[in-house]
């Protein structure tokens, strides 16, 4: 009696193992499936964009992009100028000094 | 049964729960780690193709950037450029009031009337005649008048020979100095302030600009 209820009950031990090996196969395959579904979407996603830059499609777009990024270092190239602007109004009033007597010199005799 | 087999068999069950238990969580791990190599994978892609269309684009883009770029030095350049140029004639016309109140006599530490013995003289010798008419302006020509005599000795005698002034009636617009001619006109001689003025600013500016600092 108790060999055969051993018996059984290993039975239903060992199909819960295979069940739970089919389990983590469906889930592996499963994942893998999904994982190369992505890749082949995104990798069809840059076959077209590649395809829309030669038909000349995306071009407009790409070039908003780079107007609006040359943009934003132009108002850098802008900020650098007024910067040196904003030396040349607090020139010193030695150096202005200075200048006007070179002038005078060079101008009386 | 005895209790001994029960317990036993309770322990096997328990251990191939827990073993199931742990197959279904490396697989649930090993799932998370495929989709996030795919994840990773996607994202090289996508950077990849945005790469491939700059590339491709790359000279329009080129383009765009270069003007818009160029247009902000060029701007930024120019509005530098005014504000030197507006700097230095600040300067020039600081350095003219100062000259208007050296011709007026009103600079204590300059004796204009040398100022201007000095102009004639010069422009005496670069005309190099005997006789000779200067002209200057209503104020200079008072004080000609009245000191011509002194002043006709005085440059004869730096240039070493006679020297015969003849003053124009009519005067002409200027700070001070003179100009000065043979009786034909044909040698002519600016040596006014403004004339001098002028010619050091045409000369001078990139110095000025050094003394200024604003090179």
């Amino acid at each position: 009696m108790e060999v055969k209820r051993y018996i059984e009950v290993s039975e239903k031990l060992r199909r819960l193992l295979e069940d739970a090996e089919k389990q983590a196969k469906d889930i592996i395959a499963q994942a893998e499936e999904r994982a190369e579904k992505m890749v082949a979407d995104v990798e069809e996603e840059a076959k077209n964009m590649k395809l829309k830059v030669e038909t000349g499609e995306i071009l407009d777009e790409l070039v908003k992009d780079a107007e609006k990024a040359a943009e934003d270092e132009a108002k850098k190239v802008l900020e650098k100028y007024e910067r040196k602007l904003s030396t040349l109004k607090e020139i010193p009033s030695e150096r202005v000094q200075k200048a006007i007597e070179l002038i005078l010199r060079r101008v009386l005799p | 049964m005895g209790s001994k087999t029960v317990e036993l068999e309770a322990k096997l069950i328990e251990r191939i729960l827990g073993r199931r238990k742990e197959i279904i969580s490396e697989a649930e791990k090993r799932a998370k780690e495929i989709i996030e190599d795919a994840r990773e994978r996607v994202k090289k892609i996508l950077v990849e193709g945005r790469e491939t269309q700059l590339r491709l684009a790359g000279t329009d883009l080129k383009a765009v950037r270069d003007k818009i770029l160029g247009e902000a030095e060029q701007e930024g350049r120019r509005k530098l450029m005014e504000m030197r140029k507006e700097v230095i004639s600040k300067v020039f016309s600081e350095a003219e009031n100062r000259l208007r109140v050296i011709a007026e006599g009103k600079d204590k530490s300059v004796d204009y009337n040398e100022v201007l013995l000095k102009l004639i003289s010069e422009a005496a010798s670069a005309v190099g005649e005997r006789d000779l008419v200067i002209a200057m302006n209503k104020r200079d020509i008072e004080y000609l008048m009245k000191e011509l005599g002194r002043i006709e000795s005085a440059i004869s005698k730096a240039l070493g020979h006679e020297v015969k002034l003849t003053v124009e009636e009519e005067s002409i617009n200027c700070l001070g100095g003179v100009t000065l001619y043979d009786r034909s006109k044909r040698k002519i001689f600016y040596n006014t302030l403004d004339g001098r003025l002028l010619k050091a600013r045409k000369e001078m500016e990139a110095e000025v600009a050094k003394v200024l600092g604003v090179i």
